[in-house]
């Protein structure tokens, strides 16, 4: 064992680990978060065809990724893990919070992440996959909820949903900054036409060009070839999970 | 915080008894708005235009909606004395009588981790446990059924075994949390719409024992009691909707 190893000074803070996995916008969502937060972290890419035995422990009710590992316990559901990264690592009055410090503003953000997490991410996952009438009915649903969205920034008139720096809800809806053009291109289904959901437009460009976010935005190009690749799964997947009414 | 708080909600919804409960255990005075769910009022559909549903607070010219995130406000905005004096000193004796009445009980635990454990059982029960498979389990037949039934069970034991590791008395230790709050719907609505419906998740005297503990002491506290609802009620409404729940988990989603 290396010197090192044993010699770590008492009040050293508890290791960080992130079980993760290619391409997932909600590990991606923990990893900025992190770095908002100035959290060092060791990386577990997972093979998700694959689970590996330190994922089914960590995480047995879901056994999905992201899973947070701190000094031997594990948080799961990245809103959840955001969360608590905001408030297990806030040190000092000056740190960036996550989640605004009033509980109304707070509210109003737990409330916008869930709707984002139900009624868009739902419907707009559905949507690619699930073919004949049901998929037109969740493109629909999705895109009522891309225009309640888009008029909420219109009316916020800030960079991002909590203002002027990357909060809770701008990583709720990261999907839809990076992930929904790939998500159409290799599905084939087209939910945002020319010219519509300007403000959400402008969120999207916004985020994605931070210089934090960026970091932790997966290569594009990868993302199709990996979301191709994965096409006949989510398909049969979610058209069984349809079925089974 | 001295503004008016009101409640809009509806006889019988466990997602308002969460909210009713959270307020009566944070001794927050408010006043309960009816709403008849068949003939939603402009003041609901004002305050909730999203999802057009019950609980909405209402606390003086602010609006919070989905009973879990009003749960979570109420916990944090009715947090300490209304005023707290501006001596330092006057501050503490402030905090000391506060804390010796046990006002104002926090719902949330104070760590992090044990916050993002409450909130993950809370998400777990309304996504998993108290959703889609407790609905088929019910209301469905043949193997959807049989298939939904094992899945809710399955859920139950995770549900078990968080009380059972802690040996406590509440999810959320010696008094009721949010967690408790979250979980409601299994203390009292459970076996009135499994009596409703005939079918049994929890029917042998050793099946989730530490649930049915839980179930008997969260339905016999003092604050939670006046606001659930009375059960046979709750059973006669169950029963007469039977129908329309099973047409309900045929019909693909609207």
């Amino acid at each position: 064992m290396p010197s090192s190893l044993s010699q770590q000074p008492p009040h050293a803070p508890a290791p960080v680990k992130l079980i993760t996995a290619f391409g997932s916008p909600f590990a991606h969502r923990v990893e900025v978060a992190l770095a908002l937060k100035g959290v060092p972290y060791e990386l577990v890419v997972e093979d998700l065809a694959n689970k590996s035995a330190l994922l089914l422990q960590h995480n047995p009710v879901h056994r999905s990724v992201p899973v947070l590992l701190h000094g031997g316990r594990a948080v799961c559901e990245s809103l959840l893990i955001v969360e608590y990264v905001d408030e297990a690592f806030h040190h000092g009055a000056a740190a960036p919070r996550i989640l605004p410090a009033d509980p109304y503003d707070r509210a109003a953000a737990h409330f916008w992440a869930q709707f984002i997490a139900d009624k868009c991410l739902k419907p707009l996952w559905l949507s690619m996959w699930a073919g004949g009438d049901a998929q037109a009915r969740f493109a629909r649903e999705t895109k009522e909820s891309l225009a309640i969205l888009d008029a909420q920034l219109e009316g916020k008139k800030t960079r991002f949903f909590g203002g002027d720096a990357i909060g809770f809800v701008d990583l709720a809806a990261c999907t839809l900054a990076h992930w929904l053009g790939v998500l159409e291109e290799v599905a084939g289904v087209r939910l945002v036409g020319d010219g519509e959901y300007p403000a959400l437009r402008r969120w999207a460009e916004e985020y994605t060009s931070d210089e934090t976010v960026k970091r932790f935005l997966p290569d594009r190009d990868e993302l199709v070839a990996f979301f191709s690749a994965n096409k006949e799964r989510y398909t049969s997947r979610v058209r069984a999970s349809l079925q089974q009414q | 915080m001295s503004s008016p708080v009101k409640l809009i909600g509806a006889f019988g919804s466990p997602f308002v008894h969460r909210t009713e409960a959270a307020l009566r255990l944070k001794g927050v005075p408010y006043e309960f708005i009816n709403e008849d769910l068949e003939k939603k009022s402009e003041l609901l559909l004002k305050h909730n235009p999203i999802y057009k549903k019950v609980p909405v607070l209402l606390h003086g010219d602010r609006t919070i909606c989905e009973s879990l995130v009003i749960v979570e406000y109420i916990d944090e905005a009715f947090d300490g004395p209304a005023l707290l004096p501006s001596d330092p000193s006057d501050r503490a004796a402030a905090r000391f009588w506060a804390h010796f009445l046990d006002q104002k009980v926090p719902l949330l635990p104070a760590d992090p981790y044990d916050r993002a454990m409450a909130r993950f059982w809370a998400h777990f029960i309304d996504h998993k446990a108290c959703a889609k498979p407790f609905m088929l389990s019910m209301w469905s037949e043949g193997e959807t059924q049989k298939e939904s039934v094992k899945e809710s069970k399955e859920n139950l034991a995770f549900l078990e075994e968080q009380l059972v590791k802690g040996t406590k008395r509440f999810f959320g230790g010696d008094s009721i949390g949010y967690l408790d709050i979250a979980a409601c719907g299994m203390a009292h609505w459970l076996g009135v719409i499994q009596e409703s419906a005939g079918v049994s998740l929890v029917s042998d005297e050793d099946e989730f024992p530490a649930l049915r503990r839980w179930a008997e002491e969260y339905t016999s506290d003092d604050a939670i009691k006046p606001c659930l609802p009375d059960r046979d009620k709750r059973l006669t409404h169950y029963v007469a909707n039977i129908d329309k729940y099973r047409l309900m988990v045929k019909a693909p989603p609207a």
